[in-house]
């Protein structure tokens, strides 16, 4: 019988322990790195059977954490590490492992420095864990800053051109981010007079001075995640230079975690103060919407394509987290976990693509034709991935996207316009890859998945498609 | 009943790739056949024994959010859901007997899953089953085409009217608060954003029903097979179109908009439509103007409120497909000949599919006629009129008029097959022995088709076949291209550049650096030299104390 105390600490714990069991390793043979891998690979799938009894461990439609887990850490300040969950979280956790399952798949043939990779990766989830399991500032502050190190790390060693600039800028934006969170948490931790839950953090109540300085420090280091403009220059640069899909995918996430920051920190009653600034938010929201929609739409770079879509997908989660209204974040949770699975598996596609096109030294138009498997898939996850009835994405959009309209009929459609023009985006990219009169003699080389990739990826689209139906159906009797 | 046929559907349709196989896909797309040929028989008999069976599942339940699904087996559905089936089982068997389709299983696969999701959109009664069924009959029309070209336009389009449908759906939950249909009576009263609303929603279906100046989208399937042409056109997306529109009348009164809007796109669509119905030489194109038109009338009829769908729609599908069929039958008779030019003088051959051609006017009359009420009569007459005026042209062109056809058509000259008319004879006498009652006028209009048949006074037009600027160039397609894509794009250009580029790149990261890089540079200055930084840093402490007593007072 699993002891349920434990267990959040303990999907915290299984990527770390396959980190370390890697980072002993050795990489000089090839099947080391065969094993590396292996292992890799086994602990995140083991992580996602252990998030999946958490699921039935939890009442789902319960709302504060649950299974608090609490340790002490330090008596004089009397500070403790709390973990806790909640559907949101465990949701996102559970998407973030299917999505490095993913990736994992997109790296399995990488040869150059697997070891680092899958190291620094599985630290990284952990990290990422962490954060989502975290219950109180003290926990939510170190995990949020925590997985920056092995993220920095990925992109200086797989970063690919311009890196060195790119680590400084990405380097610039969190540390600055750090510093105000880190000062907003100490704050708030003498102002309380001790580590302050996160679950009664939206209900707090600041005196109007130290209100602005508080939410305004948390915020800004929230939005520095966010490809919120100037913030998505930094975002956009990194994406866009990244080939390997499993870095892609990490780099993806890191706005997930300002986006869940705001769920938790955003107060439930806003002050009128800040409500101001919120609306200010909102406009740059859109703006920062329609201007990465535009540049998406006729850039021809495959990477900006995706992050324009990313982008896109990530701003309107934002707006729908500013509406304050509970069913909206809900929806948001089921939402996030297709999004993610969409954006990892159409990366690792597009990055396979993008292999094979390397390796035949030919363009890749129209180059879906030579592999009707993988065809068959992409344009299943595009359909999915622009918000048709194939997966959670379509439901709870069209929640998200209701609540946003009743509250600014204009925001609403300048949203809309957005989804729109980056659906597109898509669908140009798709129509370009499938365009047979443009398919060179030489793709039609291009080697499809193997069985047990198209057996995966049908999986993935079976998992998308139950997520339409009902968002949380792996989960027994909710 | 509906239910299971349903279920039987679509999971018929998902299980197909994985038992689809080169080897064997005849077997398969039989054995899908005569399944789905034992499904309609089920379900004929069901709505023959008056089967009535209210079936409503809760989908979701969270929070205040209640979604239903409703697949009730009520008559009003049976109606609406026959004529969709038959067109499906008619085009399946030509699918699976014909010699056009490379793999019939996947076609029948893609009618499977297209006739589920109709059965979803017909049966709804809330607006997310109503979206999703939307947009399932978008996505399986997506399949269903097999041309790249055709099939991205089909898509951006169905994008834009998904999109409009699904931000009208959201405006309507997030001011009532409500899903159901019934309850839209109360947006009328209290609506909010009344006119974008009723706009939206017309712009939305006149999309997905391919009305003037969206019709590009419907033309440019002249690339797939005539058949899969068929069932885009009549049980597919455009019907959807419709659907939606009425299942959501009463948004239309919510805008003093609504009504002046479908009326002037249906009367532009049935002009364009004759007009270019008649010039146009690529008998596929001919086919999808005529159903324009036909669009066009309903579209007109749900604008006098004077159509019930449930009743009427069901016969002008049936109509409709008969009519596409008649110019299908010559296309397959001509050993798959495009061009009504070069054809000619086939009645010698064809007299059999010349007479069901006839019939199939004549009971489309019928329907026409059957329901004209002096509301109604210009639209109807006007309807007639061009129906007379078009079927006489091409029929004059394809039986009558000068042999233009060439020796290899000519010899293989020959009525079509059994899997073509045999379903269509069953449609046409269905029609035939309907409760509609048959009028003399019927008479006059069949007299008139064959009078103009005889002398085909636009006979003259045929010469404009030769003028590729009219055959071929896609004018509509260069106006969007123009006017909605270079905009965007010239504007997204200018925003990358001056917004990412110049602003962010070159002013304010360059900023950045350079500021950091005096910094750098001023303190190694002031840590190189002691005289000089001496001086420097007491004048700044001068200056400091300056700036410290002035601001004290």
């Amino acid at each position: 019988m699993l002891n349920t105390f434990s267990i959040l600490s303990l999907i915290i714990a299984i990527p770390f322990m396959g980190m370390l069991f890697a980072l002993t390793a050795r990489e000089d043979e090839n099947a080391s790195t065969r094993n590396i891998y292996n292992v890799s690979l086994f602990a995140v799938i083991a992580n996602i059977v252990m998030i999946w009894r958490i699921f039935m461990l939890i009442d789902v439609y319960k709302p504060g954490f649950q299974l608090i887990e609490t340790f002490n850490w330090m008596d004089a300040p009397d500070i403790n590490i709390t973990f806790g969950v909640d559907v949101f979280s465990l949701l996102m956790i559970l998407a973030i492992h299917i999505a490095f399952v993913i990736g994992f798949l997109g790296v399995r043939n990488n040869l150059v420095r697997q070891k680092s990779l899958m190291v620094l990766s599985l630290l990284f989830l952990s990290m990422v864990t962490g954060f989502f399991v975290a219950a109180d500032i003290f926990s939510f502050y170190i995990f949020f800053e925590g997985m920056l190190l092995p993220l920095f790390m990925l992109m200086g060693m797989f970063g690919e051109i311009r890196r060195q600039g790119l680590i400084h800028r990405f380097l610039l934006y969190n540390m600055l981010g750090a510093v105000l969170f880190f000062v907003a948490t100490v704050f708030l931790f003498n102002y309380q007079g001790g580590a302050v839950k996160l679950d009664s953090l939206r209900q707090i109540e600041l005196n109007s001075t130290v209100e602005y300085f508080i939410w305004g420090a948390i915020f800004v280091s929230l939005l520095s995640r966010i490809p919120v403009w100037p913030f998505h220059y930094w975002i956009s640069s990194i994406n866009s230079h990244i080939k390997n899909p499993l870095i892609f995918i990490i780099s993806s996430i890191i706005p997930l975690t300002g986006i869940y920051g705001f769920v938790r920190f955003l107060p439930k009653h806003l002050p009128d103060d800040l409500a101001v600034y919120v609306m200010i938010l909102q406009i740059v929201c859109v703006v920062t919407m329609l201007f990465i929609a535009l540049i998406g739409f006729i850039n021809k770079d495959r990477q900006y394509k995706m992050f324009a879509y990313i982008t896109i997908y990530y701003i309107m989660y934002l707006l729908g987290v500013l509406t304050r209204v509970d069913v909206v974040l809900l929806n948001i949770a089921f939402s996030f976990f297709s999004y993610l699975i969409i954006v990892s598996a159409l990366e690792v596609i597009a990055s396979y693509l993008y292999k094979q096109q390397e390796s035949l030294g030919v363009s890749d138009d129209g180059i879906l034709c030579a592999v009707p498997g993988i065809s068959f898939v992409y344009s299943f996850l595009v359909l999915a991935g622009i918000g048709m009835p194939l997966s959670s994405l379509f439901l709870n959009n069209f929640l998200i996207l209701s609540n946003l309209l009743a509250e600014n009929i204009k925001m609403g459609m300048i949203v809309v316009c957005s989804l729109v023009l980056v659906s597109a985006t898509l669908l140009q990219e798709l129509f370009r890859l499938k365009d047979r009169s443009r398919l060179c003699p030489a793709a039609t080389a291009a080697l499809d998945l193997d069985k047990a990739g198209l057996a995966f990826m049908a999986f993935v689209c079976f998992v998308l498609i139950m997520s339409f139906v009902k968002p949380l159906w792996f989960v027994l009797g909710a | 009943m509906i239910i299971s046929i349903f279920l039987i559907l679509l999971a018929s349709g998902f299980l197909l790739p994985l038992v689809s196989c080169r080897s064997g896909g005849k077997a398969v797309s039989f054995a899908l056949l005569l399944v789905l040929l034992a499904l309609f028989g089920w379900f004929c008999g069901c709505w023959a024994d008056g089967a009535n069976e209210p079936f409503v599942i809760h989908w979701l339940r969270y929070k205040d959010l209640y979604v239903d699904v409703n697949l009730s087996s009520v008559p009003e559905n049976y109606r609406l859901i026959f004529p969709v089936f038959a067109v499906s089982v008619s085009a399946a068997l030509i699918a699976v007997f014909g010699s056009e389709e490379n793999s019939g299983s996947r076609l029948v696969g893609s009618i499977f899953l297209n006739l589920a999701a109709l059965m979803l959109l017909i049966c709804s009664d809330n607006l997310i089953q109503l979206a999703v069924s939307s947009a399932m009959a978008g996505v399986t029309g997506f399949y269903l085409i097999n041309d790249l070209e055709a099939r991205s336009r089909y898509s951006y389009y169905n994008l834009l009217a998904d999109m409009g449908l699904f931000t009208v759906f959201a405006v309507i939950y997030g001011h009532l608060g409500n899903l159901d249909l019934s309850e839209l009576g109360r947006f009328e009263q209290d609506g909010a954003h009344r006119d974008l609303v009723a706009v939206l929603l017309l712009l939305s279906v006149f999309l997905k029903s391919g009305l003037f100046p969206f019709h590009n989208q419907l033309v440019g399937l002249s690339a797939v097979s005539f058949n899969r042409l068929n069932v885009i056109s009549w049980v597919s997306t455009p019907l959807s179109g419709v659907i939606i529109l009425s299942k959501t009348l009463p948004l239309l009164s919510v805008s003093e908009y609504s009504v002046p809007m479908l009326q002037i796109f249906a009367v532009l669509t049935m002009v364009w439509a004759f007009g270019a119905g008649l010039i146009i030489d690529n008998i596929k194109e001919r086919a999808v103007y005529f159903n324009l038109m036909i669009y066009a009338y309903i579209y007109a009829l749900v604008s006098l409120n004077d159509f019930d769908v449930g009743f009427r729609l069901a016969y002008f599908v049936l109509a409709g497909y008969l009519l596409s069929a008649v110019f299908y039958m010559v296309f397959v008779a001509s050993s798959n000949e495009l061009f009504v030019s070069k054809m000619g003088n086939f009645f010698r051959s064809l007299k059999f599919t010349f007479l069901l051609s006839l019939a199939a006017f004549v009971l489309f009359f019928r329907i026409v006629l059957s329901g004209m009420e002096p509301l109604n009569q210009p639209w109807s007459m006007a309807l007639l009129t061009f129906a007379v005026m078009f079927g006489a042209h091409f029929l004059h062109q394809a039986y009558w008029g000068a042999p233009n056809a060439d020796e290899r058509v000519a010899a293989l000259l020959k009525n079509p097959s059994w899997y073509v008319w045999l379903p269509l004879l069953a449609i046409m006498l269905l029609l035939a022995v309907s409760e509609n009652g048959w009028h003399l006028s019927v008479a006059y209009a069949g007299a008139a088709l064959l009078l103009f048949t005889f002398a085909d006074p636009f006979c003259r037009l045929e010469r404009l076949a030769e003028y590729e600027a009219l055959q071929d160039e896609d004018y509509f397609e260069k106006v969007f291209e123009l006017l909605l894509l270079t905009p965007i794009r010239i504007f997204g250009r200018i925003l990358w550049l001056l917004v990412d580029f110049i602003l962010i790149e070159r002013t304010i990261i360059n900023s950045l650096n350079d500021g950091t890089a005096f910094l750098v540079k001023t303190a190694s200055k002031l840590n190189a030299s002691a005289v000089w930084s001496g001086v420097v840093l007491s004048l700044a402490g001068l200056v400091a104390m300056v700036v410290y007593f002035y601001v004290r007072g």
